[in-house]
C-alpha cells in the first residue's frame, strides 16, 4: 500500500519546512518531495508533502491515481476543497492531535508526525529540541544584561561565568555572521574572550544583542 | 513582544492550534453559505458538536495562562547554564525579568481582551448550535445570521491571538 501525508505548511508558523523534515528524517525510510514529480520520483510508501491550498485541488487528483491512500492534516488544504475534488474518496483525515492521550506526539506547531506501521500510523520521536535548540548562552548572558539595566543586585561573583559569557560571545557573532548583519556595538561582542560587561558597556551590549533579536523575530514569517 | 529562535513552552503550542487548526482552518474558512451547506447536505456539523466546546475550554485556559506561559522567567530553570546560580540570585533573576516582561509587553491587556473574546464567541457558536438543533430547512437565514456573529467574533480572537509571541517571549 502507497500512502501520502500532506502537510500544509502555513500551520507550523516557519520557513524551510522541507528541510527540516528531510533533515528529521533522512535516517528513515522517509523522503520528502515538493513537486509531483519528485512525488513520484521518490517511489515511497508515504510522503510528506509540503503544499499550499492554491494547488492543493491538481496535487490530490493526480496522487489519487498513484496511491492507495492520501492523508491530510485537518489543517491542510480545507477538508470543504478536499471534498469537492471528484474522485478523492481516497483522501482521509489525519488529524491533529491535541494530546498524549492517545499516544501521539505532538511536535509545537500541533502536529504529530508519525510513522506507518502494521496498518496503523504510530508515532516517532522526531528530535524535537533538535530542531528547537536556540542559542541558551546568548539568551542567558541577555536575560542577565536586562536584570542588571534594571538594577539587579547581585554579586559579581555569581553571574560572573567565563563560559557563560564566552559562549554567548561566539553564538552573538555566528547569528550575526550566519545572517550577514550589521550590528550596532557588535563590536563589543567578540567571538572570543567576552567578558560580562559592566558600567555603560551593558546597555551597548543589550542595544546589541537585541538588535540581533529583533533581525531574527523579524526574519520569522508571521 | 520580541520572541526569537521560538523557544518552546506549553502555551506556544496551544496557541498554534487554536489560531491555526481551529479559528483559521474550522471556522474563519468558512462562509456562512459553506455552513448552510453543510446544514442542508449533511445535516451534522462534527467540529461544531463535538470539538468547538474542548476549543473554547482551551482558549479560556490559554487566556489564564499567558501570562506565565511566556514569561521568560521559566528560561532560568530551563537553561542548564544558569543552574549554577545560588537559588537567592535565581530568584532575584526571575523576578527581575518577569517584571520587565509583564511592565512592557502588554500580555496584562492582551490577557483581559483575549478572555472577553473567548466569551463572545463560545455565546455565539452556543447560540449557532442551538439554532441548528431547532431550526428548519425553511429557515435558512437564521443559521447564516447565527454564523456570521459567529465569523465576528472568531476574527475579533483572530486579532488578538496574532498579538501572541511564537515561543518564549524575552524582554
Amino acid at each position: 500500500m502507497r500512502c501520502v501525508v500532506i502537510i500544509d505548511s502555513k500551520i507550523i508558523d516557519t520557513k524551510g519546512l522541507s528541510a527540516y523534515l528531510s533533515e528529521s528524517v533522512k535516517d528513515i525510510s522517509w523522503r520528502v518531495a515538493t513537486t509531483i514529480s519528485e512525488v513520484d520520483a521518490l517511489k515511497a510508501n508515504m510522503l510528506f508533502i509540503h503544499i499550499n491550498n492554491k494547488g492543493a485541488s491538481n496535487y490530490i487528483t493526480q496522487m489519487c491515481l498513484n496511491y492507495d491512500e492520501i492523508y491530510i492534516t485537518s489543517a491542510a488544504p480545507s477538508i470543504n476543497q478536499l471534498n469537492r475534488v471528484e474522485g478523492c474518496k481516497k483522501v482521509k483525515l489525519f488529524d491533529v492531535p491535541i494530546s498524549d492521550e492517545n499516544g501521539w506526539k505532538t511536535l509545537p506547531w500541533g502536529i504529530a508526525i508519525s510513522e506507518w506501521k502494521d496498518g496503523e500510523l504510530f508515532p516517532i520521536e522526531i528530535l524535537r529540541r533538535k530542531h528547537f535548540t536556540f542559542p541558551e548562552a546568548l539568551v542567558s548572558a541577555y536575560l542577565i544584561l536586562v536584570a542588571e539595566q534594571a538594577e539587579l543586585i547581585v554579586s559579581d561573583d555569581e553571574l560572573n561565568k567565563p563560559s557563560l559569557w564566552e559562549n554567548a560571545g561566539r553564538q552573538f557573532c555566528e547569528e550575526v555572521e550566519k545572517r550577514k548583519l550589521t550590528i550596532p556595538n557588535m563590536e563589543l561582542i567578540p567571538k572570543t574572550k567576552w567578558k560580562h560587561p559592566k558600567g555603560n558597556n551593558v546597555s551597548k551590549c543589550l542595544i546589541a544583542v537585541r538588535s540581533l533579536f529583533q533581525n531574527i523575530e523579524g526574519a520569522q514569517p508571521k | 513582544m520580541l520572541a526569537p529562535f521560538n523557544i518552546p513552552c506549553d502555551v506556544n503550542n496551544i496557541r498554534g492550534q487554536l489560531r491555526h487548526h481551529w479559528l483559521e482552518n474550522q471556522i474563519l474558512n468558512k462562509t456562512p453559505e459553506d455552513v448552510l451547506f453543510i446544514f442542508q447536505n449533511e445535516k451534522k456539523w462534527n467540529a461544531l458538536e463535538t470539538e468547538f466546546e474542548y476549543r473554547i475550554a482551551q482558549a479560556i485556559k490559554l487566556s489564564d495562562d499567558m501570562i506565565e506561559g511566556f514569561s521568560p522567567r521559566q528560561l532560568v530553570e530551563k537553561i542548564t547554564l544558569l543552574s549554577s546560580l545560588s537559588n537567592d540570585t535565581k530568584i532575584l533573576l526571575k523576578d527581575k525579568i518577569h517584571k520587565i516582561y509583564f511592565e512592557n509587553s502588554n500580555i496584562q491587556s492582551i490577557s483581559t481582551r483575549f478572555k472577553d473574546a473567548v466569551k463572545f464567541l463560545s455565546d455565539d457558536i452556543k447560540a449557532l448550535k442551538k439554532e441548528w438543533g431547532e431550526t428548519t430547512s425553511g429557515e435558512n437565514n437564521a443559521i447564516k445570521e447565527k454564523y456570521q456573529a459567529v465569523l465576528d467574533s472568531a476574527t475579533l480572537l483572530y486579532n488578538l491571538i496574532k498579538l501572541l509571541p511564537k515561543g518564549v517571549a524575552l524582554p
